[in-house]
C-alpha cells in the first residue's frame, strides 16, 4: 500500500526516538570499564532490570510479528506468545540463578567457569554470534516495517536507518545505557499496548463488506447449476480472457455490463451443494515501471478518483443476530462476539503468467470467528492426520519453551544485578511484564484483524496499521517505541556479539592479552561488523513473517546452548570436551536444518527443493530432533572424554 | 571458582528423583534449586499438555467451555497466569527460607 508520511507522526517519533537516543549517550559516558560496558558493573536495581528484561525480550518479533500473525491467521500466532512465556519458566527455574553465581560477562564464562578451556570459550563464542546474527535478522526486517507506513520510506532505508543509530548507540554507550533504554521502551511498550487494547474494546466491532478505505468487496452467490460463465452472464457480467495458471485456479476476470472497471473474482467453491461462490480479489505484480496494483500502476490517477493501490483489508462480514454494530464491549465479549460472527481472512498465491512474470494474488477467505481461535490456520498440518506436519508443531513449541534460557542476550541481563536474589526478583518481574503483554496480543491481533486498515501484502505492518485506524497520535507513539524496541534489542545483541568476539574468541580462545580499555576498543570495532552484517541480512529477508524468523533463532539457541548449559549445571560427569561437542552438534545441525528446510526454499531462495531432501529433512522446525541430538552428543563424548581418576 | 555440583540425576523430571539433589554451597541455595525444579516439573506438564491436546486432538481445542471462550484460549491464558503464579510461589518461598538463613546468605561463591 502507499504510505504517505504526515507532519506531526514524524515530529512525535523524531522527539521520542531523541530523547532515547540522548538518555543512551549520556548515560553512555558514565561507563568506561569492561565490566561497565558490559554488564553495567552489577549495580542495575533488580526492578529496572526486570522491566528491561521485558524490554529485551518484546522485540519487534513479539510486536510486530505476533500482532500480524494474529491479524491473518488467528489463534496461531498466539500460540508464539504461549511458547515465548513457558520459556521463562525454565530461565527462571531451572538456569537464572546457576548462571548468575558462575559467571561474569558473557555466556560462554558461564560454561567455561568449571574448565576454563579456551575450546568452550571458541565454541560458545561461536554460538553466541550466530544465534545474536539469527535473531538480529527479525530485529532488522521490523525497523524496515515501521519506517514504512510512518515516513513513507523504502523498506531497506528503515534497516539502514537502525542499523547505523544501533551502531552508534552500542559504540558510544553500553550495558548501563542498553539498560536504561530497555526499562524505558519496556513500560512505555505495555502501557501503550495495554492503551490500544481498551480502545479496541471501546470501539467493538461493526459489520462492514471492506476496509476503511469505503471500497466495498464483491461477494456473488450463485445458482452452481451451469458452468460459471454461464452464470456470470446471466447474472449481467461480461466474463474476459485470463491467464491459463489463473484459470486453473479458478480465478475469472469480469467487467459489469453498466462499468468498464475489470474486477478479479475467484470461485471459492460451494458452501452448499446447489450453490457457489465467487469473491472478489486482488492482484499485486512488479512491473519495470513500479507495481501493478489490481491492474493498475500504484500511485496513477485518474481525475476525481484517488490514486490506484490495494484496498486495505480486515473485516467482519457479519456479526451475531444480524446486528450492524456491537458498541464498547468487555474483554470477555470481545472474544464471544468475535467467536459468533463470521471473519475475512484473506489467502495468497503466487502464480505464473505465460511471459515469465509473476503475479501475487490474494482472495477473501470467509472464516467463521470461532474457527479463528482455534490452532491450525498457520499450522495447518496439525487439523489433518498427517504426521510430519505435527511433529512440526511439536518441535517449535519444544523449541520456544528451551529457546529463552538459551538466549545470549537474555542470559548476559543476569550479569547486570549484583546477586542471584536479585536476578531471581528481576525475573519475576519480567514475567509479569511480558505475560500481561502477551494476553494483550490476542485482543491486539484480532483488533487489527477486524480493523479494515491491514496491509494485505505485509503481515508485519498490523499492529502500526492498527494504532493508525485508531488515531494519528496514537500511531506516532507506537511506531516510536517499536521502533526503540528495535534500536533496544538490536543494541543487545550487537552487545553480546560484540562481547562473544571481543572477550570469549580474542582474549578468551586466541589469548591476546587485552587491558580492560582495549577489550571496549575491540569489542566496538566487532559492533560495527555485526551491524553491517545485520542491515545486509535485514534487506534479504524483508517478506518472511519476523516472528517466524524469531522461532528459528530460538531454535538455534535451544540446540547450541540449553544442553551444555543444563548439562553442566546438573551432571557431575560433564566434560569439556563434551560441552564443546554439544555447542557445536547443536549449531551446526540446527542452522543446516534450518537453511535446508521446505519453507527456507519457498520463502527465501524461491526455488524448488530437492526431492531427496524432503525425506532427509521432512519438517521445517528443527528443535525436536536437534535439542535431544546435543544432549546425546555431550552425554556420549563426555563418557569417552572422562579424566582418569587419581 | 566452583559451581554447584549437582547429581546426575537432577534433571530427571520425576519428582521423587528430585529430592535427592544433594547441592554444595549453602542450603538455602539447595532448597531454592529443588523448589524451582519442582515447579518448572509441574508447569512443564501443563504445557506439554496443551501441546498434545493441540497437536494430536485439534478438535478438542474448540470445545466452548463458556460462551466464547474455547478450551485453546482458556489453557493458554492459563499458561500465562500460571507462569506468572509459579513464578511468585518461587519468589515468596525462596525469600522465606532466606530469612530463616540469613547467615549463609552470602555464602553463594561469586
Amino acid at each position: 500500500m502507499i504510505n504517505a508520511p504526515s507532519l506531526l507522526p514524524v515530529l512525535v517519533f523524531l522527539a521520542f526516538v531523541g530523547l532515547t537516543l540522548g538518555i543512551s549517550f549520556y548515560l553512555g559516558g558514565k561507563s568506561k570499564s569492561a565490566s561497565g560496558y558490559f554488564a553495567a558493573h552489577g549495580q542495575i536495581p533488580w526492578f529496572v532490570n526486570g522491566v528491561a528484561f521485558a524490554g529485551d525480550y518484546l522485540s519487534a518479533a513479539s510486536f510486530l510479528g505476533i500482532c500480524g500473525m494474529i491479524a491473518f491467521h488467528g489463534y496461531d500466532g498466539f500460540l508464539y506468545s504461549i511458547g515465548y512465556l513457558a520459556g521463562w519458566v525454565v530461565a527462571l527455574f531451572v538456569i537464572a540463578e546457576p548462571m548468575k553465581r558462575m559467571g561474569k560477562f558473557t555466556f560462554a564464562d558461564a560454561l567455561n567457569a568449571k574448565f576454563n578451556s579456551p575450546g568452550i570459550q571458541l565454541a560458545a563464542g561461536i554460538s553466541t554470534l550466530a544465534v545474536s546474527i539469527f535473531y538480529l535478522i527479525p530485529q532488522m526486517v521490523g525497523a524496515g516495517v515501521l519506517v514504512q507506513p510512518l515516513l513513507g520510506f523504502d523498506h531497506w532505508v528503515g534497516v539502514v536507518m537502525v542499523g547505523t543509530v544501533v551502531i552508534l548507540i552500542v559504540v558510544t554507550a553500553g550495558m548501563v545505557s542498553t539498560t536504561w533504554v530497555q526499562f524505558l521502551k519496556g513500560s512505555l511498550l505495555v502501557l501503550f499496548s495495554a492503551l490500544l487494547t481498551v480502545m479496541i474494546l471501546q470501539r467493538g466491532f461493526d459489520a462492514t463488506e471492506g476496509g476503511r478505505d469505503g471500497h466495498q468487496f464483491t461477494t456473488l452467490e450463485l445458482p452452481g447449476s451451469l458452468s460459471v460463465e454461464e452464470e456470470l452472464a446471466a447474472a449481467g457480467y461480461n466474463v474476459l480472457p485470463v491467464e491459463e495458471s489463473w484459470r486453473a485456479k479458478k480465478y475469472y476476470r469480469v467487467t459489469r455490463s453498466d462499468s468498464t472497471a475489470a474486477l478479479l473474482l475467484k470461485d471459492v467453491g460451494p458452501p452448499t451443494e446447489t450453490k457457489r461462490t465467487l469473491v472478489e480479489c486482488q492482484s499485486w505484480k512488479e512491473v519495470p515501471q513500479g507495481l501493478l496494483v489490481n491492474e493498475k500502476l500504484q500511485g496513477s490517477a485518474i481525475a476525481g478518483q484517488p490514486p490506484a493501490d490495494l484496498h486495505p483489508v480486515g473485516h467482519i462480514r457479519s456479526l451475531p443476530d444480524g446486528e450492524q454494530a456491537t458498541g464498547p464491549l468487555g474483554p470477555i465479549a470481545f472474544l464471544r462476539v468475535f467467536s459468533q460472527s463470521e471473519i475475512v481472512l484473506w489467502g495468497n498465491e503466487k502464480l505464473t503468467n505465460q511471459d515469465g512474470s509473476a503475479t501475487t494474488l490474494y482472495f477473501p477467505k470467509i472464516t467463521r470467528g470461532a474457527e479463528v481461535l482455534q490452532p491450525g490456520a498457520k499450522f495447518s498440518g496439525i487439523r489433518q492426520s498427517e504426521f510430519w506436519p505435527k511433529m512440526n508443531f511439536l518441535s517449535l513449541m519444544f523449541a520456544l519453551f528451551c529457546g529463552t534460557a538459551s538466549l545470549p542476550h537474555i542470559l548476559i541481563r543476569y550479569y547486570t544485578v549484583k546477586d542471584a536474589a536479585a536476578a531471581r526478583k528481576s525475573t519475576i518481574v519480567g514475567i509479569a511484564t511480558i505475560g500481561f503483554f502477551y494476553v494483550l496480543t490476542l485482543y491486539l491481533g484480532l483488533g487489527a484483524m477486524t480493523s479494515g486498515a491491514m496491509d494485505v501484502t505485509n503481515e508485519n505492518m498490523a499492529a502500526p496499521l492498527l494504532a493508525r485506524s485508531m488515531n494519528e497520535w496514537l500511531f506516532a507513539m507506537i511506531s516510536a517505541i517499536a521502533f526503540t524496541t528495535v534500536l533496544g534489542t538490536v543494541s543487545g545483541l550487537i552487545l553480546a556479539s560484540a562481547g562473544a568476539v571481543a572477550h570469549d574468541i580474542l582474549k578468551g580462545f586466541v589469548g591476546l592479552e587485552l587491558t580492560d580499555h582495549e577489550q571496549v576498543r575491540i569489542a566496538k570495532l566487532a559492533s560495527v561488523g555485526v551491524g553491517m552484517i545485520a542491515i545486509v541480512l535485514g534487506i534479504l529477508f524483508a517478506k518472511m513473517n519476523v516472528n517466524y524468523l524469531v522461532g528459528w533463532a530460538f531454535s538455534v539457541a535451544a540446540s547450541a546452548n540449553l544442553p551444555a548449559l543444563v548439562m553442566l549445571l546438573f551432571w557431575k560427569k560433564t566434560t569439556k570436551q563434551g560441552i564443546i561437542a554439544a555447542v557445536v552438534v547443536g549449531m551446526v545441525s540446527s542452522l543446516g536444518w534450518i537453511l535446508l528446510s521446505s519453507d527456507t526454499f519457498e520463502q527465501v531462495y524461491d526455488v524448488s527443493r530437492p526431492e531427496w531432501l524432503a525425506t532427509l529433512i521432512p519438517f521445517s522446525q528443527p528443535g525436536i530432533v536437534t535439542i535431544p541430538l546435543a544432549f546425546a552428543t555431550l552425554i556420549v563424548v563426555s563418557l569417552n572424554t572422562q579424566p582418569s581418576r587419581e | 571458582m566452583p559451581p554447584p555440583a549437582f547429581s546426575d540425576s537432577a534433571f530427571n523430571s520425576s519428582a521423587n528423583r528430585i529430592k535427592a539433589i544433594p547441592v554444595s554451597g549453602s542450603t538455602s541455595q539447595a532448597d531454592n534449586a529443588r523448589l524451582g525444579l519442582r515447579l518448572f516439573f509441574v508447569y512443564s506438564l501443563f504445557y506439554l499438555g496443551f501441546v498434545i491436546v493441540c497437536a494430536f486432538f485439534p478438535s478438542w481445542s474448540g470445545w466452548e467451555l463458556v460462551p466464547g471462550l474455547n478450551l485453546a484460549i482458556v489453557w493458554g491464558f492459563a499458561l500465562i497466569g500460571l507462569a506468572f503464579l509459579l513464578a511468585l510461589v518461587y519468589g515468596v518461598a525462596c525469600k522465606a527460607e532466606r530469612v530463616g538463613l540469613e547467615e549463609s546468605k552470602e555464602q553463594a561463591p561469586r
